[in-house]
C-alpha cells in the first residue's frame, strides 16, 4: 500500500502482480495503477454461494487479524449472507501467530456446518494440519480462500485432501493457454507453474499490449492506459479483462485438493468484477 | 463454556505452557547460574527447529533429528561459551545484551543463507501420529500429549540433577558463592561451559519437538524469546521451579485469553506479568533483594 | 588541558557544515541525514537513562513509536494537522507512557529492569499490532505533514525536504544543549551518583526513585519528539516502530558512539546508519556483517568509537574530566558473595 501511495503521488505507472489489498483498486485507485492479480474480495465472494448451495447454512470463519484476512473473509461473508447463509462466529487470532489449538477447540464447541478459513504460507500449512489432527475434518468440512492450499500442498500432505477452495486459477485448467503456459514454464524453469507465475506472466502481457498500442512510445501515457483498459487477454487462467478501477475481471474457480494438486471442480462464478468501492475512476 | 470444553482448553494451555517451560528453563539456568543474559535464546530455538527440518528432510527420521539436533546444539554451546561467553562474566548487562543481539543478527542471516526465508514442515514421527477422540467432534493429537510428557520428563531430569547429583551441587554452590567454592578446589571453567551448553540444548530441544506441531518459519525465535523472558521474570530469575510456575501461568493465560479476549490475548500475558511484578518485584520465586 | 578551540569552534563548524548540506547533496542524502538526526535524537534521549542513569532500558522505541502513532491518529485524511496541537499531544502521550512504565519498572533492578522494560515495550507493540486502533499490523498513513502556522499563515513548510532537514538539525542543536545543561545540573550529578554507587547516594539522602523516574520521563518525552518527526517524515507508522529490535538497535548506537557523553550516541547513530548504507549496497546479507561488528565492538571496543579514537590518537581526544572508558563492573568488595547481582537457584 505504501507503493500505491507513492505511485499516486509521483504518477509513476504501477503494475501490481500479486498484492490483493482492496484499497489499491478502491479508494486509492488511479489511472496509472493496474492490477493483474486479484482484490482480496474477489476470489472469496463466489465461495459464499458455493457453500450455501452445498447445503451449509451456519458457517464459522477463521483468519488472522489483519487487513488481508478481514478483506478475504469479508468477501466470503458478503457472498454467503447474500445467498441466505448465517455466520455463526468470526474467529480471529493475532497475525502471524500459528498456535491455533485454542480456536480449533472453539470450533469444535461451535459445531458449525462448515468452516471457511483464510491463511497463507506457513500459517496455512499449520492450520490445515492442525485441523485434521484434531479430527475436525471428518465432521466439519473445511473450505477456504485459494491461498489456504496454494503453494502449501506439499507441506500439508494428506491433511489437505478434500479441502475445497476458490481462486482465480486452478492447476489443471483445461484451456489451450494454460496448457501452453505450463509446458513452457516447466521447460524454462523445471518447476511447476502456479498462480503467482501466471500473474507475473499476465502482467508482462498487459504491459506488452500497452506498449504495442503506442509503438513503444512511453511518453504517450494516456494511450497506453487506454489500451490496457481495453485489453482482453487470453490468459492461462481464462479470459482476462480489466474493470474501470483497473482490477482484473476474471473467472473464479472452485477447486478441490486431490492427488496433491488443486484440481478444477467447476466455475464458481464467471467474470467476477470487484465492486471497487470507493474508487472514483470512470464513475 | 461447558466443562468438557473447559477441560480441553485447560489441556491446551498446559501443553503450551510445558513447551514454554522447556525453553525458558534454559534461559533461567544460564542467567541464574552464569549471570549472563542471552537474548539469542530464541534464535537457538529457531535453529533447533531448522536443524530438525534439515535432518528429517535428508534422513526422514525424526529421532535422528532429535539426537543430531541435541548434539549439534551442545557442541555449538560449548564453542560459544569458550570463545565469547567466557569474556562476558562479570561484565555489565548492557554488554551482554548487545553481544547476544549481535548473535541474533548473525544467526538470522546465516539461517537465511542456508535455508532461505521459506516456511517448512516437519513430519510427525510415525508411531506418534493419530489422535485420541475426546468428544464426538474433537480429537487430541497424540503427538501433543507426547510432547507434554517429554517436557515433564526434562523438568524432572533437571530437578534431579540439580538436587541429587554432584555436579548439581557444584552448580548450586557456585551460584551461591563462587569464590568460596573455588577456594575449595572446584574448577569452574568446565562447569560453566556445560551449563551454557545445556542452556542452548534446552532451547534447541524446544524448537525440535515443536517443529512437527508448529511450522518452521523465520520469525519463530522472536515470539518465543519474549515469552520465555516473561516466564523467567514472572517465575524469578534462576529458579527452575519458578520458570515452571510462570510457564504454566502464561500458557493458560494465553490460551484462555485467545478464547475470551481475542483482541487482547497477547496483551493479557504482559498484564499478568505487570500484576505479578507489582506484588513480587523479583518474580514469584525469585530471591528477595539483599 | 581541554582545548578551548576544540570545544567552541569545532561544534560550530560542524553545525555550519551540516546546515550547508542541502545545497551540496542530492535530496536522497538530505532525507537520509534527516533520518540519521532523528534517530540520533532518540539515541541521545536513551542515553540519559542508560549512560547517565545506568539503567538499561529496552523499551525506548515504544515511546518513539507511540508519539508517531499519536500523530497518525490525530492527523485527518484530508488535510494536515496542526503542529501546535499534535506535537504536545504526542509528547504528552510518550511522557505518560514513560511515567507508567518507569513507575512500574524502576521498582526492579538489574536484569529484571531490562526484562521488564523489554516486556512492556512488547506489550505496547502488541497493542498496536493486534488491535485495530491504527490499522493493526498493516500500519497507518499520515497523508500530510503537520502544518506549522499561526492564524492560518504558514511559517515552516515541512513538506519540503530541505526545510524538514533544517528543522531536524535545529532540534538536534537544541537537544544537545538541553541535555548538556541537564547532565551538568545538580539533578544530573545526582543521577550519575546513583549510577555509580546506589547505596552511597541513598545514604546521602538522594531520592533515588524519584530522580530516576524523572530522568526516565524526560527521556521518554524527548524520544517522543524524535518519534513525532520521524513519523511525519515517513508519512507512515507501523508497529515495528515500537518493537524491541529498534530498542536494541538504539542501544547499539549508544554504546557504539560512547555512553559517557551527551553527543556520543549521535556519533553512534551516524556511524551505524552510515555503515548500514554502505553494507546494504555491498551485499544482501548486510545484517550478518552488522551482527559481527556488534559482537566485535562488545568484545574489543567496549567504549565505542571514543575508545577507538583514544587508542588511535592517544590522549589528545580525551577530555580531562572523562575517565577512560571502561566496562562497568558492579562494585563487590572481596569476600562478599555476589548475591546482589546474581539471583540464586535453590531447587
Amino acid at each position: 500500500m505504501a507503493m500505491v501511495k507513492v505511485a499516486r503521488d509521483t504518477k509513476m505507472m504501477l503494475m501490481i502482480p500479486n498484492a490483493g489489498a482492496n484499497d489499491a483498486t478502491g479508494p486509492l485507485c488511479a489511472p496509472n495503477i493496474f492490477r493483474t492479480s486479484f482484490s482480496n474480495w474477489q476470489p472469496n465472494f463466489p465461495m459464499g454461494k458455493v457453500m450455501y448451495d452445498a447445503g451449509h447454512r451456519n458457517v464459522a470463519t477463521i483468519t488472522w487479524r489483519y487487513t488481508a484476512g478481514q478483506e478475504q473473509v469479508g468477501g466470503f461473508k458478503e457472498g454467503f449472507t447474500k445467498a441466505g447463509g448465517k455466520i455463526v462466529e468470526d474467529l480471529v487470532l493475532p497475525f502471524p501467530e500459528v498456535e491455533f489449538q485454542a480456536l480449533i477447540t472453539r470450533l469444535a464447541t461451535l459445531k458449525p456446518d462448515a468452516v471457511f478459513a483464510f491463511f497463507a504460507g506457513g500459517g496455512a500449512v499449520k492450520f490445515v494440519k492442525d485441523y485434521e489432527a484434531a479430527g475436525l475434518k471428518r465432521t466439519i468440512p473445511l473450505y477456504g480462500s485459494g491461498f489456504l492450499t496454494d503453494g502449501t500442498i506439499e507441506a500439508q500432505g494428506p491433511s489437505a485432501d478434500g479441502v475445497k477452495t476458490t481462486l482465480h486459477y486452478a492447476d489443471n485448467l483445461d484451456n489451450p493457454a494454460n496448457k501452453a503456459f505450463l509446458e513452457a514454464f516447466k521447460k524454462k524453469t523445471s518447476q511447476d507453474g502456479d498462480i503467482y507465475a501466471v500473474q507475473g506472466f499476465d502482467t508482462a502481457a498487459l504491459l506488452d499490449i500497452g506498449l504495442a498500442a503506442v509503438g513503444g512510445d512511453w511518453a504517450a501515457r494516456d494511450k497506453v492506459v487506454a489500451a490496457m483498459e481495453g485489453a482482453k487477454i487470453d490468459s492461462p487462467r481464462g479470459p482476462l479483462s480489466f474493470s474501470k478501477a483497473h482490477n482484473p475481471i476474471q473467472n473464479v474457480y472452485l477447486r478441490e485438493v486431490r492427488n496433491g494438486r488443486n484440481e478444477f471442480v467447476s466455475i464458481a462464478q464467471d467474470n467476477v468484477n470487484d465492486p471497487a468501492r470507493g474508487c472514483r475512476l470512470g464513475a | 463454556m461447558d466443562f468438557l470444553t473447559f477441560a480441553v482448553q485447560l489441556l491446551n494451555g498446559v501443553q503450551y505452557g510445558l513447551v514454554l517451560f522447556l525453553v525458558a528453563s534454559g534461559l533461567t539456568l544460564v542467567f541464574g547460574i552464569l549471570g549472563v543474559i542471552n537474548l539469542a535464546h530464541g534464535a537457538f530455538y529457531m535453529l533447533g527447529a531448522y536443524v530438525a527440518y534439515w535432518i528429517t528432510s535428508y534422513t526422514g527420521s525424526f529421532w535422528l533429528a532429535l539426537l543430531g539436533g541435541v548434539a549439534i546444539a551442545f557442541v555449538v554451546g560449548l564453542l560459544l561459551e569458550n570463545v565469547f561467553i567466557r569474556r562476558m562474566y562479570g561484565r555489565d548487562h548492557l554488554a551482554q545484551v548487545l553481544l547476544s543481539f549481535g548473535f541474533i543478527l548473525v544467526i538470522d542471516e546465516v539461517r537465511q543463507i542456508l535455508f532461505g526465508k521459506d516456511v517448512h514442515s516437519v513430519a510427525t514421527p510415525d508411531f506418534l501420529r493419530g489422535s485420541i477422540p475426546l468428544t464426538d467432534v474433537l480429537s487430541y493429537p497424540v503427538y501433543r500429549l507426547a510432547v507434554s510428557l517429554f517436557c515433564l520428563a526434562i523438568a524432572a531430569a533437571i530437578f534431579f540433577v540439580i538436587r541429587y547429583t554432584r555436579i548439581g551441587m557444584i552448580v548450586r554452590a557456585g551460584a551461591e558463592n563462587r569464590e568460596m567454592t573455588r577456594a575449595l578446589g572446584i574448577r569452574f571453567d568446565a562447569v560453566n561451559r556445560y551449563v551454557f551448553a545445556v542452556g542452548i540444548v534446552l532451547a534447541a530441544l524446544g524448537g525440535i519437538v515443536i517443529a512437527p506441531i508448529s511450522t518452521v518459519y523465520p520469525g519463530m525465535g522472536d515470539s518465543m524469546l519474549i515469552l520465555s523472558f516473561v516466564v523467567v521474570v514472572l517465575g524469578g530469575i534462576g529458579s527452575v521451579a519458578g520458570a515452571a510456575i510462570g510457564a504454566l501461568l502464561i500458557g493458560l493465560a494465553d490460551t484462555f485469553g485467545k478464547v475470551f479476549f481475542p483482541t487482547f490475548s497477547s496483551i493479557t500475558v504482559y498484564l499478568l506479568m505487570a500484576l505479578v511484578l507489582l506484588w513480587r518485584p523479583n518474580g514469584i520465586l525469585g530471591k528477595r533483594e539483599v | 588541558m581541554a582545548n578551548p578551540m576544540k570545544q567552541k569552534v569545532l561544534p560550530l563548524l560542524l553545525v555550519a557544515l551540516a546546515a550547508a548540506l542541502p545545497f551540496l547533496a542530492p535530496t536522497y542524502y538530505v532525507q537520509f541525514s534527516t533520518r540519521v538526526f532523528l534517530l540520533g535524537l532518540l539515541a541521545m534521549s536513551l542515553n540519559l537513562v542508560v549512560g547517565f542513569g545506568g539503567l538499561v532500558s529496552m523499551c525506548h522505541a515504544a515511546f518513539f513509536g507511540l508519539a508517531g502513532y499519536a500523530l497518525a491518529l490525530a492527523s485527518p485524511q484530508s488535510g494536515p494537522a496542526s503542529l501546535w496541537l499534535t506535537l504536545p499531544l504526542a509528547v504528552g502521550v510518550a511522557a505518560l507512557a514513560a511515567l507508567a512504565i518507569g513507575g512500574l519498572s524502576l521498582r526492579t533492578r538489574g536484569i529484571y529492569f531490562i526484562m521488564v522494560t523489554l516486556a512492556f515495550g512488547e506489550m505496547l507493540f502488541f497493542l498496536f499490532h493486534d488491535t485495530q486502533i491504527a490499522g493493526g499490523s498493516d500500519g497507518a498513513y499520515i497523508y500530510f505533514k503537520p502544518e506549522v502556522a499561526i492564524a492560518g499563515v504558514p511559517l515552516i513548510d515541512l513538506e519540503n525536504p530541505r526545510t524538514f532537514y533544517w528543522v531536524a538539525l535545529g532540534l538536534l542543536v537544541v537537544f544537545v544543549m538541553l541535555l548538556k545543561a541537564l547532565t551538568n545540573s545538580a539533578f544530573g550529578h545526582a543521577l550519575v551518583a546513583a549510577r555509580n554507587n546506589e547505596r552511597r547516594a541513598r545514604s546521602l539522602g538522594f531520592p533515588i526513585f524519584r530522580i530516576r523516574l524523572t530522568a526516565f520521563v524526560i527521556s521518554g518525552a524527548l524520544a517522543g519528539i524524535a518519534g513525532y518527526f520521524a513519523a511525519a517524515q515517513y508519512g507512515f507508522v507501523a508497529p515495528q516502530l515500537l518493537g524491541w529490535h529498534l530498542s536494541a538497535t538504539i542501544l547499539v548506537m549508544v554504546v557504539l558512539g560512547g555512553m559517557r557523553t551527551v553527543t556520543g550516541p549521535l556519533i553512534g547513530a551516524v556511524v551505524l546508519l552510515g555503515l548500514e548504507e554502505v553494507l546494504k549496497a555491498l551485499t544482501e546479507h548486510w545484517k550478518l556483517i552488522e551482527g559481527l561488528i556488534v559482537i566485535a565492538i562488545v568484545l574489543v571496543l567496549p567504549g565505542g568509537v571514543q575508545d577507538l579514537a583514544d587508542r588511535v590518537f592517544g590522549s589528545a581526544t580525551r577530555r580531562v574530566d572523562e575517565p577512560r572508558s571502561r566496562p562497568e563492573k558492579p562494585a563487590v568488595p572481596p569476600g562478599e558473595p555476589a548475591a546482589a547481582t546474581r539471583e540464586v537457584e535453590h531447587a
